[in-house]
């Protein structure tokens, strides 16, 4: 098959390109994107070896200590380690992410290319549905169906998955319309290649190029979710170290003055969810070339329609070919 | 023809013009010469970016971000660029007026129609009254064939001819000297083509304006024009009258360009070999000597200027003596 | 003008219409969400507290214990007539409840979304015009730094500064107690104009304060990047070159011409923010103790009141179906070129 070398020898160099021709800025963006999120994944897997302290302990810790040589970020007013909690939060805050993210594609994806490839009523039906649904707050979602899961790991993951697999359906769905109407799948059908052949070999390459813009954007609203998940009571069990969860125990502390039990799991959320977003922002203006060619869609590319945006980039990457 | 005065009315001296990018700067016009008298039509044709509606963006002064202009412009005896901004702008609408190539997108789609005419008298005109602009904005409509009562209409409202003609008649209604028409036809069908050159062809003859007429279609130019420019990556090599250039074009590049259109009795497709030097870094003598068939030695080392070949025809080769 | 008046008429109709099935599909939705989830209702509710006789007769007086289709028409009949439900825990109808408590949720969202709107417009229209220059990159790190904050710990922040600190702001609450204004409309800066009350008018305002301008700043992060975007966009449009060549003042192109036109998307995102105005709602309420909607969502989920839960959340759903219709009715009086 003709088509099918000619692809595997274009495949890295067409990935490449829109990084090397991205500016300066832009691609800065993605390394202090990455930088950060690279050191938040280093604390999550060595905390143990970071900090003597472990998020759980307790013993020999005094209350509510401002922040000093032996305890840097202060201790809490159940006499954990602030800086012991907020390294072992980010441990908790990845596994999350991850799980929820992983969820979402994995139902978003596939409903997704079903819908776009197949077409019709089938279509028309689960649009209307995941648009209904995407609709709708995407935070009380999450927190009406937290509330009712309970507590724990994978019950916050999956409230949190909830919220996205719309997002994931749409831009997937929206992706594999404009590749099919593309003149290579017709040129792949007249060649006689299969049904399957074609989604999975042209589509699904197509497609997958936009996940990561989406991925990094959302993993840094995921980690917002689960901090106000855990503020609200619905995220995982005491006394597991989460951000929002320490959150909520020191918005009493405030009245007092004490500000090191509000201000550094905040910061870490802050910083984390900050290193994600200009991730995936970085990556939206490199794989998206609507700001250096003008004109290409009226699509609007921002949170929660970055979707779009991501679609129109690979609508472009396809007509590049 | 007593409509075509001697002053020149739009000189352009030594104008370059291009942009900056992240691999260098692109002088997508270098160094070029041109006038038009009142009254005249002038094609400026060669192939997709040779440079040509660079020039004729150049001339306005609304380079795109990252563009640069250097060089003289002087429209009616005012040279733009030693004027103060604010009379920079004014000179835009008022001495010289552009028209686009795409019609459908170059009005803003939220405003009605009329409120482009207002806004454009007004911000040059600010002592006439909306109602003034309105009734000034009716007679150079029904001049372009647009029903007046159509100017409370919004944009989407209108066909791609209309719209052009509207653009027209938003250029013109302020009675600049000089009108440059960026292919101003590419975007439409051959009837509102013919329609619309006839327009242009009125607006010279009766309102004794100069015309540039960008384009890439020698035919249209041989229809509209009076004088015909060739411009070639970034350069102009060759002016003359329509006639003389049709019936003897003094440049490789002209003939070339020339041979390559199709007749009735054409029997063969004829082209030019080669493709046009990247103008980053383009070739040190003359810029078409990698294309030409009658190369000589001295045109890859140094720049042939523009010389009279005949009376009223000038050609930037070394074939000519005095190059 | 008549013809378009007319067009513009036939238009809010058809999209009238339209919000029928949006509002089914949503509360089917809630419906599936809250009665087919895990879990039994009562059982939540008094399990511990009630004989399984006295469950049965709860059971039986809310409906529980018709079949689910049933329960299902019933549930939307309810809706056609405006009824909410009644709340397991506390026997009180959820209509009454919301009419209570929704005016405090929608002084705080409304006046939320002007400071959003202020802000994100503002600093996001200055960001394109200036597009590269360090105001461009104060404008983007705020947008991307303020999304990054969690509405309650930006709240927390605040009362830390302003209320324990400087001693500005209140910290919680929605008024002073001796200030709160004669009860008209339920929006206290709006009764207190009304009834010329000005010291509550003052105090409703200092405690509103925080509660807004924190969730108007998160949602502000959004839209500034929004309209930075499309400010970019239409700045390049060439509708604005061509206003350009034509001599128009500098000043009148951005304002008239790009800005204008860039607004025309962040109206649509504006109104899907909404949305997320209702969620951060939740939170910012829960954080300032703002006796709204959103603080009351949560004390029945807290005491697992599927019935109450299931009745604010309905009027959620509707109160987003109406905003969208709204959005789009002021969309097409704004852009010419939506007609149906």
């Amino acid at each position: 098959m003709i088509a099918r070398k000619h692809r595997l020898r274009l495949l890295p160099e067409r990935w490449l390109r829109p990084w090397r021709e991205a500016g300066r800025f832009a691609r800065t963006v993605v390394w202090v994107g990455a930088g950060i999120t690279a050191i938040f994944v280093f604390i999550a897997i060595f905390a143990p070896f970071i900090w003597h302290y472990s998020g759980t302990a307790y013993q020999g810790i005094p209350k509510l200590a401002p922040p000093s040589g032996k305890h840097p970020f202060g201790t809490t007013s159940i006499n954990f380690d602030v800086l012991a909690r907020v390294l072992y939060g980010a441990r908790l805050a990845l596994e999350v992410v991850g799980l929820s993210v992983t969820f979402s594609v994995a139902i978003g994806l596939p409903l997704g290319l079903y819908a776009g490839y197949r077409g019709g009523w089938q279509d028309r039906t689960l649009v209307m549905v995941m648009d209904s649904l995407y609709a709708f707050p995407g935070l009380l979602l999450a927190i009406v169906v937290a509330a009712f899961l309970g507590r724990g790991v994978v019950n916050a993951s999956v409230a949190i998955a909830v919220v996205y697999i719309p997002q994931y359906f749409r831009v997937i769905r929206n992706h594999v319309i404009s590749v099919r109407e593309e003149v290579f799948v017709d040129a792949a059908r007249a060649l006689g290649a299969k049904r399957r052949t074609i989604v999975w070999r042209y589509i699904f390459f197509n497609v997958v190029q936009s996940i990561p813009v989406i991925f990094s954007l959302n993993a840094a609203d995921a980690i917002i979710t689960l901090a106000a998940l855990g503020f609200l009571g619905y995220g995982v069990n005491p006394p597991t170290p989460e951000w929002g969860q320490d959150l909520s125990r020191a918005i009493h502390d405030l009245a007092s003055g004490v500000w090191w039990t509000a201000l550094f799991p905040g910061l870490a959320i802050v910083i984390l969810t900050t290193g994600m977003t200009l991730l995936g922002e970085g990556l939206n203006d490199i794989v998206n070339p609507l700001l250096r060619r003008v004109g290409i869609g009226t699509q609007t590319p921002a949170i929660g329609t970055v979707a779009q945006g991501g679609a129109a980039a690979g609508e472009t990457q396809v007509l590049e070919q | 023809m007593s409509a075509v005065g001697t002053a020149p009315m739009l000189s352009v001296r030594g104008v370059s013009a291009g942009y900056r990018t992240p691999r260098g700067i692109v002088r997508a016009v270098d160094d070029v010469d041109l006038e038009i008298r009142a009254g005249e039509a002038v094609g400026l044709v060669g192939e997709s970016g040779c440079g040509k509606s660079t020039l004729g963006r150049a001339i306005v002064g609304i380079l795109p971000e990252g563009g640069f202009v250097d060089g003289d412009v002087v429209i009616g005896g005012r040279e733009l660029s030693k004027l103060p901004a604010a009379e920079r702008r004014k000179a835009r609408g008022e001495d010289v007026a552009l028209v686009f190539q795409e019609p459908m997108t170059r009005l803003d789609p939220l405003m009605r129609v009329s409120d482009h005419f207002i806004e454009m008298i007004r911000a040059h005109r600010p002592e006439t009254s909306k109602e003034e602009a309105r009734e000034m904005a009716r007679g150079v409509l029904k001049s372009m064939g647009i029903p007046p009562t159509r100017l409370e209409n919004y944009p989407h409202e209108f066909s791609g001819g209309m719209r052009q003609r509207i653009m027209i008649a938003l250029g013109i209604v302020l009675r600049p000297r000089l009108v440059i028409a960026d292919e101003p036809t590419t975007a439409l069908d051959v009837i509102v083509e013919a329609q619309i050159l006839a327009l242009l062809e009125d607006l010279k003859n009766v309102y004794d304006m100069g015309l540039l007429l960008i384009t890439h279609n020698l035919g249209i130019v041989a229809q509209t024009c009076d004088r015909v420019a060739v411009m070639y990556a970034g350069k102009i090599v060759e002016i003359g009258t329509v006639e003389a250039i049709f019936s003897a074009p003094k440049h490789p590049y002209t003939q070339g360009l020339l041979r390559s259109l199709i007749h009735l009795d054409t029997t063969h497709l004829s082209s030019i070999r080669g493709a046009p030097p990247d103008l980053l870094s383009p070739p040190p003598g003359c810029r078409f000597a990698p294309r030409c068939p009658d190369v000589m030695p001295v045109c890859t080392t140094r720049v042939p200027r523009l010389t009279e070949t005949e009376s009223g025809q000038v050609a930037a080769c070394y074939l000519y003596p005095g190059a | 003008m008549a013809k378009r008046g007319g067009s513009l008429g036939r238009y809010v109709l058809l999209r009238i219409l339209l919000t029928v099935p949006m509002v089914l599909i949503l509360l089917t939705f809630v419906f599936v969400i809250l009665r087919v989830a895990p879990g039994d209702p009562i059982e939540a509710a008094y399990g511990q507290k009630l004989p399984p006789a006295e469950i049965a007769k709860v059971r039986h007086n809310l409906g529980l214990d018709r079949p689910l289709i049933v329960q299902y028409g019933a549930y939307l009949g309810d809706m056609v007539h405006g009824d909410f439900g009644k709340s397991v825990v506390t026997q009180q109808s959820v209509g009454t409840l919301i009419r209570a408590d929704f005016p405090a949720t929608l002084e705080l969202t409304l006046t939320a979304m002007l400071v959003a709107i202020v802000v994100g417009v503002g600093i996001g229209s200055l960001s394109g015009r200036f597009r590269d220059t360090p105001i461009d990159l104060g404008g983007r790190l705020f947008g991307i730094v303020i999304y990054a904050a969690p509405i309650f710990w930006l709240g927390m922040m605040f009362q830390l500064l302003f209320s324990v600190k400087l001693h500005i702001f209140p910290s919680g609450g929605r008024t002073a107690a001796f200030a709160q204004p004669h009860h008209i409309t339920g929006l206290y800066l709006l009764d207190s104009v009304l009834t010329w009350n000005w010291s509550a008018f003052w105090q409703t305002l200092r405690y509103l304060a925080l509660p807004a301008i924190t969730l108007g700043l998160v949602i502000g992060g959004v839209l500034v990047r929004l309209v930075r975007v499309h400010m970019l966009q239409t700045l390049q449009s060439d509708y604005v070159e061509a206003a350009r060549a034509r001599g128009i003042p500098e000043w009148r192109v951005v304002m008239r011409h790009a800005f204008r036109n860039a607004l025309i998307p962040v109206i649509t995102v504006t109104g899907l923010q909404f949305a997320a105005l209702l969620g951060g709602a939740v939170l910012t309420e829960t954080t300032f103790t703002w006796p709204g909607l959103g603080s009351q969502l949560v004390q029945y989920l807290d005491s697992r009141d599927y019935p109450g839960v299931q009745g604010i959340i309905t009027f959620f759903a509707i109160l987003v179906v109406f905003v969208s219709l709204l959005i789009d009715v002021i969309n097409a009086y704004v852009d010419p070129r939506i007609r149906y």
